[in-house]
């Protein structure tokens, strides 16, 4: 089936960009009708197999997945000590890494919810893969409450459940709000990302060839037949879980910034905790966004349907948290100056000295994204190349940004290891650019 | 077409009525508004039995073939209360009273005293209560949508047939089912060829 009209040339895939009031600007570029779309979507999942690019970055992934396995067996056997955690009330490592997985699982939520209610209809190009990153993020994020409590055959302690001894939770601590907020967003996570499915598992039952496909997507589509009356309920449910999912992607990391808010510990005793984790969030989780997209419409050659102004569109996202991040950084500090607090000052100024990167890198990777929003305005193809890398470059960035948290303790650790005698402010090499989750182990 | 030919042996309907055995008429079209005029053309012609059958929402559809608001909202509200009620009960009985509650074996909850705070300290059971009214409303609506759509169904008859393979990717269908009070056997057929579409066969049961 040809995915073009005879006589009409291709167009680039930058060709949408342009912002002229009056002009829809087209979503789908080169496809003229609705089987083509339904072709050339179909034809990533009914490959017969994956490229050659698949097979090693599966391999890598699967032998870094072995790692975890042998190394949390060893943090079992051990204990938590072998994340350097030596008091007991600081999580230090795997509340950071909680804080960065749940972050990143935002931006799949915030796409399939925020900007449904939006109207935005540039987010059915991404919003299914978005939502697949949300669960996965959310399932790296609840590993680990489940393994840093030391004592891991003690984990169901964390659930209501009655038992001998009469022993209950306790419902005022924000690590229990966590529990909560952590499983209904797995949960409706999950629910929201399947339903969007099924009539797209129904597309692909139709067009199997073999019986045992046939059956299995004919199982997973639950009978979808596309009924006018169905999608009419259908619709109606989508619009609920994108009502109810909206507020609970705002209240899952704000319950997760309760955990350092609530706290009496001088620089995390703040209120503008939960809005400052929200943008961060979905700044970070954008930035995985982009780094999972580009790589995806270059290799399934998907670019007709993510187009340059998705890329666009998402950056600008990714620009706007990035500056309510920076925002929040200057907020902290000036507050920490204004309100005269010894304790929090000397936090504050302790951090800023000793890693200067960490207050500007987000904004600086986020602002950076101005450089290439700036080419595009050129509307020339002839910057697509470089705009494209560049881009993919700022979005490492971005990344790199919610990695903040991990070469924060690697920083800690590689100082404990070998430290720096004299200015300890100058370290190049071994900061880099860092974003909320700094606060989790500084 | 190998779809779900394994729940196709339905108990055979003894009845030598060949209007029985068929499940219905079906007309095919090729783009959304003709399937809308075609709907309304339907609606107005008076079938209580009939449905569209589309690869993705055409909005406005159900208003033109007369489906009422669902009820789903309502639903979802009331489920919404209970999850909120559930975990403020949760919350209140765990933490703050001291009561034997018999279900198989006795529950008791236990009187957390944490710095003099009151024990029923309404701003912290909040988080909770917020997430379980969410929890219990999304499991309610994807629950109540399936169930309220017959779903899942794994055989129907509009599998059966060819042509039908491409109501999930780009063609639009209506189809009339023979139980309708107002099917008539040929003249239904008629009038759906009266409605310019691709095609008009009828589906076996």
């Amino acid at each position: 089936m040809s995915t073009l009209t005879a006589g009409k040339p291709r167009v680039s895939d930058s060709s949408n960009t342009f912002d002229e009031p009056g002009v829809r600007s087209p979503l789908v570029l080169n496809h003229d009708s609705f089987t083509s779309v339904t072709e050339d979507i179909c034809k990533v999942n009914e490959a017969p197999k994956p490229p050659l690019a698949w097979y090693i970055t599966f391999a890598i992934s699967a032998v870094l997945a072995l790692m975890l396995f042998v190394l949390v067996g060893y943090l079992f056997l051990t204990g938590v000590g072998v994340w350097g955690n030596n008091v007991p009330a600081a999580w230090g490592f795997p509340i950071v890494n909680f804080v960065f997985w749940v972050g990143i699982g935002h931006a799949g939520t915030l796409i399939s919810a925020v900007l449904f209610l939006f109207r935005q209809k540039w987010r059915t190009s991404i919003n299914r893969f978005s939502e697949a990153m949300t669960i996965f993020a959310v399932v790296c994020a609840g590993l680990y409450p489940g393994i840093h409590i030391g004592r891991v055959w003690l984990a169901y302690w964390l659930f209501p459940i009655p038992n001998q001894m009469s022993m209950w939770p306790q419902f005022r601590s924000p690590l229990l709000w966590d529990v909560f907020a952590v499983g209904t967003y797995f949960t409706v996570s999950l629910i929201f990302w399947y339903v969007g499915m099924v009539p797209d598992l129904a597309t692909l039952r139709d067009r199997t060839t073999t019986k045992l496909k046939s059956v299995l997507y004919g199982i997973f589509s639950l009978g979808w037949r596309g009924s006018m009356r169905h999608w009419h309920r259908y619709e109606r449910c989508y619009l609920l879980l994108a009502a109810m999912a909206t507020p609970l992607v705002l209240s899952v990391h704000s319950v997760v910034s309760f955990d350092f808010a609530v706290s009496q510990l001088p620089g995390w005793h703040t209120t503008i905790f939960p809005p400052y984790f929200v943008a961060g969030a979905i700044f970070s989780g954008f930035g995985m966004v982009l780094t999972l997209a580009i790589p995806a419409r270059e290799m399934w050659g998907l670019k007709d349907f993510i187009t340059k102004r998705h890329i666009e569109n998402m950056c600008k996202i990714v620009l706007l948290t990035g500056s309510m991040v920076g925002y929040a950084y200057g907020m902290e500090f000036f507050i920490a100056w204004y309100s005269g607090e010894l304790m929090e000052t000397f936090a504050f100024v302790n951090r800023a000295s000793t890693e200067p990167l960490e207050t500007t890198g987000g904004p600086i990777g986020s602002w950076s994204l101005v450089m290439s929003l700036r080419h595009k305005s050129s509307g020339s193809s002839d910057v697509a190349g470089p705009y494209g890398s560049s881009l993919s470059l700022h979005c490492w960035l971005t990344s790199v940004c919610g990695l903040s948290g991990l070469s924060s303790s690697l920083h800690r650790w590689l100082s404990r290891r070998f430290p720096v005698s004299g200015d300890t402010s100058r370290r190049p090499g071994l900061t880099l650019p860092c974003s909320l989750e700094a606060l989790g182990c500084s | 077409m190998t779809q779900m030919t394994m729940a196709t042996n339905e108990p055979s309907q003894e009845t030598t009525d060949s209007t029985q055995q068929t499940y219905g008429v079906f007309a095919e079209f090729t783009s959304p508004s003709k399937i809308f005029k075609a709907a309304e053309a339907v609606h107005a012609a008076g079938y209580r039995w009939w449905d569209c059958l589309v690869p993705f929402p055409v909005h406005g559809l159900d208003r033109a073939m007369g489906i009422k608001p669902t009820v789903l909202p309502i639903i979802v509200f009331f489920a919404g209360l209970t999850g909120t009620m559930v975990a403020l009960f949760l919350q209140i009985y765990t933490n703050s009273i001291e009561l034997p509650l018999w279900l198989l074996v006795p529950v008791t909850g236990y009187q957390f005293e944490v710095s003099g705070k009151p024990l029923i300290s309404a701003p912290a059971f909040i988080p909770v209560a917020f997430e379980m009214t969410i929890l219990f409303a999304c499991l309610t609506a994807v629950g109540a949508m399936f169930v309220m759509n017959g779903l899942p169904r794994l055989y129907h008859p509009v599998f059966r047939h060819p042509r039908l393979m491409r109501l999930s990717d780009d063609r639009f269908f209506v189809v009339i089912e023979t139980r309708d009070p107002k099917y008539v056997r040929g003249e239904t057929e008629a009038f759906l060829e009266s409605l310019d579409p691709e095609a008009v066969d009828r589906l076996e049961a």
